[in-house]
């Protein structure tokens, strides 16, 4: 078998150019690694017979950048015109959507090539991949350890080399708490950095889709690939996109960077917290100023979740009916039974809890309680990130409160699994970008990410720091090599 | 704050409309019960009355489209992922009321 | 004395070209489901959008019943559960409605009344759904059409003010050009509130009925509810609060089935549509688009000198409104408004003609006008050419010249006529002096026969007794 997809960026695309490769060969091998970790459960749909129809049709066509030709998976909540896309749900398990999202058009005009659909925790709710319909999915650095979630298919699959670059949503740390958990590179853009047309909405004002890779320089490839203003959604902003790449390998000396004292808190698993001093005393060495500082409303970030995204959520929801689209019962003697029936059969347990709270939440007089409290102090949270970023360039801390940890855990306990993403949500919160780098491993060779936090819409400063980061521990993050 | 009681299980149930099994009620019971105190902190948390609310973190504001029309769906398009059909509409069961 | 208070909450579609949050076709009338994008379908995925024109109507809309514009707004979503909502939840503005605390004035019996207007906003209708045996049938034509909705204060005391109110705002939405506001269609819906209390105590029990199909059933439902809740109260009943349907089959109403999740509509701000901010430029942008107003167009009229009669007829008529309008300021305003609510409608009624099919224009109407104020033709020859210029239009003098029908009123051409025709008939001048009545008459006739009926009679008259005296 080939291991061509092990290679980096450049190297295959100098083999495309130079003919001794096709993209078809590419498209191949990532089907091979499929198969060959079958155990991993990365993909619930796959993309074969048009994939290998457009590598042979790539073929005929001028390599026009260095994403030409290159296999990408694709989480299963962004809808791809004709290709199943499912949410990991039994809801939406025969649905075919009849258009393409924004970011699969930008995919498809870059030409990088969809492999498949990858799975995920049903409707992206859940932080283990635990919760998928269609079984969950295990981690390449340990097969008895969860992936992380949401995003956990394209996570597993950029960490076992099946797909090089991956996309992913993130909702309250979706896309870096699976990175961080699988050794790989995960962005959250700025809100609006991306459009969210065609991302299968769970919280609209908190949901993120962002490019997972093996890399901080093909991340910042693909990010500048699918970002940037669309009609489509109106809260993507025209803010213009820069050259990531460009920012890499720049001096970081002088650098102001800013640790919130949450987040080297003593709830964060001490080998995590000692990691991060180890970065921080690199940081220190580079050059980089580092202070600590205080971030008001960080200890509500949970709860606001879940008023905020479980509110939104029960409302995004509401569309699956079984009419239009989507799981339908068979066995009803009234509208109203259909409708529960079809809903009761199609969600999950996840799904289901936090629909009600989220309809909770917004009933009656806790609209007013609840929610509209939280949207104030969501706004104070953004206040105090603002005024944090006036004096700093860059904030970091872990991703995660610990490493991937064995699969069952969590998996009964409704409140322990909002808890993983404690330091990513308040993100998610202020819509402020931030990437999840891996810096190391624990006493297991668990992966540890560290995450870096921009303010709005200056991704090419996180992307600077973490290259850096990243050349000055030149690890060794292929996760097969230790499997 | 209590616990959820078997009513307010069942009329948040309701709310999402889902059905329950007496087992899920029990555990959904339990489950929303801890997730609520959680959020009770929401409730307890201090902020002044008259502070802004926040719904999406963007700067974007008044963004329109011109009134201009696009083509219709196709039958076929509209169809495809539809439970039933009649004719030129999608059906679905007789509302009670109705 | 039991005293009624009813309130009523109307819904008016708008006539934008493209949908409220989509851009698919706002046209529901085409054949069933052909006016349909993924936005309108609720696609997982899909994101709503906002018309700025539907914005722009409901500033004017507004503006014309006198309500405070909100210049900071969003949307808020209702969420409930229904086969003809494909979101689940409806994209209303609960918060921060486009106007609040306007007026509609109604005028009874000469006395004039304000209900006043709580709120108007804009939100997206839902599927028409068709009902056959056993199921509902979706038409998503209409899923998305935009919407505002009026809520009254309840404000209003009878079925005859509440017809009046409904009247009066359908006449004011009709001058927008916002929409059809054909309550038969559906593109007007009519929800009222109507409570009883005893005279000095607090309101009592509301009882909502929706389903009215026509403004006059709005009058047969109110008149039959303030009769069913007044039999109840004497019975010592309660008054249930309650929605009820209006059956136009028995003109009664009928109670609904209660959801079990009762009006729980768990409002949130919608985060897929950021702030609108309404400022006083784009507010006088609308308002310089917006056309008279028909209570400031009587009060015009009524300072031009047109009676009531004929501005009745003119403002109730918007079409024929719109063409007083354009031609008034150029000619005598109350000789158009005659001609137009008499000669000229009837003509038009008659021959089934409408207003964008008649051929009058500033310029012929005008010289006819003018022609008649001077008397250069007749009524009878007026009445000849009217439908020519109607049907045919073109140019007035040269129509006039084709037909023959110039007036002579160049007195020295008459007086010369009136010369020869004495001469011609010297007994009718001792007649005269011996002061026969019909010698003047007879001369007249022989005038006008000699001018072949262009001589101006009422000048010919006058200069005919002067030569007459003066001989």
């Amino acid at each position: 078998m080939t291991n061509y997809l092990s290679l980096s960026l450049d190297e295959i695309h100098s083999k495309l150019i130079n003919k001794e490769i096709k993209p078809l060969d590419l498209v191949l091998e990532a089907f091979d690694k499929i198969e060959k970790n079958k155990d991993l459960n990365a993909f619930i749909t796959l993309n074969k017979e048009s994939a290998i129809e457009e590598a042979k049709r790539l073929e005929e066509q001028k390599i026009d950048g260095l994403l030409f030709g290159i296999p990408i998976a694709i989480k299963d909540n962004i809808v791809t015109k004709n290709l199943k896309t499912t949410c990991a749900s039994r809801m939406l398990e025969n649905f075919e959507p009849i258009y393409d999202a924004t970011v699969i058009e930008k995919i498809k005009a870059n030409h990088m090539i969809i492999i498949g659909k990858t799975n995920m925790d049903e409707f992206a709710m859940g932080s283990t991949g635990e919760t998928s319909y269609f079984g969950n999915i295990l981690n390449p650095w340990d097969l008895s350890k969860v992936p992380g979630g949401s995003s956990s298919g394209s996570a597993a699959a950029v960490s076992a080399r099946i797909t090089p670059f991956a996309l992913g949503s993130d909702t309250g740390g979706s896309i870096r708490q699976p990175s961080s958990f699988c050794g790989v590179v995960g962005m959250k853009p700025t809100y609006g950095r991306v459009s969210r047309y065609g991302l299968i909405a769970f919280a609209s004002s908190l949901d993120h889709i962002g490019p997972i890779t093996r890399n901080v320089y093909e991340n910042a490839l693909l990010l500048e690939a699918i970002s940037g203003k669309d009609n489509n959604d109106l809260t993507s902003s025209n803010c213009s996109v820069p050259h990531y790449v460009e920012s890499l390998n720049q001096e970081i000396k002088g650098l102001k960077i800013g640790v919130p004292n949450y987040y080297m808190s003593e709830t964060i698993n001490e080998e995590v917290r000692s990691k991060m001093k180890e970065i921080i005393a690199l940081l220190e060495n580079m050059g980089c100023n580092i202070e600590f500082l205080d971030i008001d409303y960080l200890e509500c970030a949970i709860p606001l979740y879940q008023v905020i995204a479980l509110g939104e959520a029960s409302s995004n929801l509401a569309r699956y009916d079984g009419i239009r689209f989507g799981h339908a019962t068979n066995s009803y003697h009234s509208l109203e039974e259909f409708y529960k029936k079809t809903r009761s059969e199609g969600f999950g347990n996840e799904v289901k809890r936090r629909l009600m709270i989220g309809s909770y939440v917004l009933s009656g007089k806790n609209a007013n309680i609840y929610y509209e409290k939280a949207l104030k102090i969501r706004g104070k949270m953004v206040d105090s990130f603002k005024d944090a970023f006036t004096k700093y360039d860059l904030l970091i801390g872990p991703t995660n409160t610990d490493v991937a940890y064995p699969l069952g855990t969590k998996q009964d306990d409704a409140l322990k699994s909002f808890y993983d993403d404690l330091l990513t949500i308040p993100l998610n919160m202020a819509g402020l970008p931030a990437l999840s780098l891996p810096v190391g491993f624990n006493h297991d060779y668990m992966p540890i990410g560290m995450q870096i936090i921009g303010n709005y819409f200056q991704e090419e400063t996180i992307y600077k720091l973490a290259s850096a980061v990243e050349k000055a521990l030149n690890l060794d993050l292929e996760s097969g090599k230790k499997c | 704050m209590q616990g959820l009681t078997r009513d307010e299980v069942e009329h948040v149930a309701d709310l999402a409309n889902l059905v329950l099994t007496e087992e899920e009620k029990q555990k959904f019971s339990r489950q929303l019960s801890d997730i609520l105190a959680d959020i009770d902190k929401i409730g307890a948390a201090q902020i002044e009355e008259e502070s802004k609310i926040l719904i999406a973190p963007t700067e974007n504001h008044d963004l329109y489209h011109d009134d201009e029309t696009v083509e219709s769906l196709k039958k076929e398009d509209i169809e495809k992922n539809a439970n039933k059909t009649s004719g030129d509409y999608i059906s679905v069961p007789k509302a009670l009321d109705d | 004395m039991l005293v009624p208070t009813i309130g009523i909450e109307i819904h008016v579609e708008l006539k934008s070209r493209a949908k409220v949050f989509s851009k698919g076709k706002n046209e529901f009338s085409t054949h069933p489901n052909t006016n349909v994008t993924v936005l309108d379908l609720g696609y997982p995925g899909t994101l709503p959008q906002l018309n700025k024109e539907v914005v722009n109507m409901g500033i004017a809309a507004s503006l014309a019943f006198h309500a405070t514009i909100t210049r900071e707004m969003h949307f808020d979503r209702k969420n409930y559960f229904y086969p003809d909502l494909p979101k689940g939840y409806q994209i209303t503005q609960q918060k921060t409605p486009i106007g609040r605390n306007g007026y509609i004035e109604i005028e009874k019996n000469g006395i004039k009344k304000q209900i006043r207007i709580e709120r108007l906003h804009i939100e997206e209708d839902t599927c028409k759904s068709v009902h056959t045996g056993h199921a509902t049938l979706l038409n998503f034509n209409r899923a998305g059409v935009p919407l505002i909705e009026i809520v009254s204060e309840p404000d209003i005391e009878s079925a005859e003010e509440a017809i009046l109110y409904v009247e009066k705002l359908r006449e004011i939405l009709l001058y927008l050009g916002i929409s059809d506001v054909k309550i038969e269609e559906g593109s007007m819906r009519c929800d009222v509130n109507v409570s009883l209390h005893e005279e000095g105590q607090p309101l009592g029990t509301k009882v909502e009925i929706k389903n009215i199909g026509s403004i006059s059933n709005v009058g047969v439902a109110i008149n039959y509810e303030i009769k069913r809740q007044t039999e109840l109260l004497e019975n010592q009943q309660k008054v249930i609060e309650e929605t009820r349907r209006f059956d136009d089959k028995t003109m009664t109403t009928i109670a609904m089935r209660t959801k079990e999740t009762g009006n729980d509509y768990r409002y949130f701000p919608e985060p897929d549509l950021p702030y609108i901010h309404v400022d006083d430029d784009w507010m006088k942008e609308v308002e310089s688009k917006m056309p008279i107003m028909p209570e400031v167009l009587r009060k015009i009229y009524q300072d031009l000198g047109v009676n009531e009669k004929n501005i009745s007829a003119i403002v109730s008529n918007k079409k024929m409104c719109d063409f007083f309008e354009t031609m008034r300021k150029n000619m005598n305003p109350v000789i158009l408004s005659n001609l137009l609510t008499g000669d000229i409608i009837s003509f038009m009624n008659k021959n089934a003609l409408e207003f964008k099919d008649i051929k009058l224009d500033e310029t012929n109407l005008k010289s006819f006008i003018e022609a008649y104020e001077k008397n250069e033709i007749s009524s009878k020859q007026g009445k000849e050419i009217l439908p020519i210029l109607i049907t045919e239009g073109g140019d007035y003098e040269a129509l006039v010249k084709k037909l023959g029908m110039k007036q002579i009123s160049d007195t020295s051409s008459l007086l010369e006529l009136i010369s020869q025709v004495i001469d011609e008939n010297p007994e009718s001048i001792s007649d005269f002096k011996a002061g026969k009545d019909r010698a003047v008459k007879y001369l007249m006739g022989q005038i006008m026969k000699a001018s072949k009926g262009q001589a101006n009679p009422a000048l010919v008259n006058k200069l005919l007794i002067e030569v007459l005296e003066k001989l």
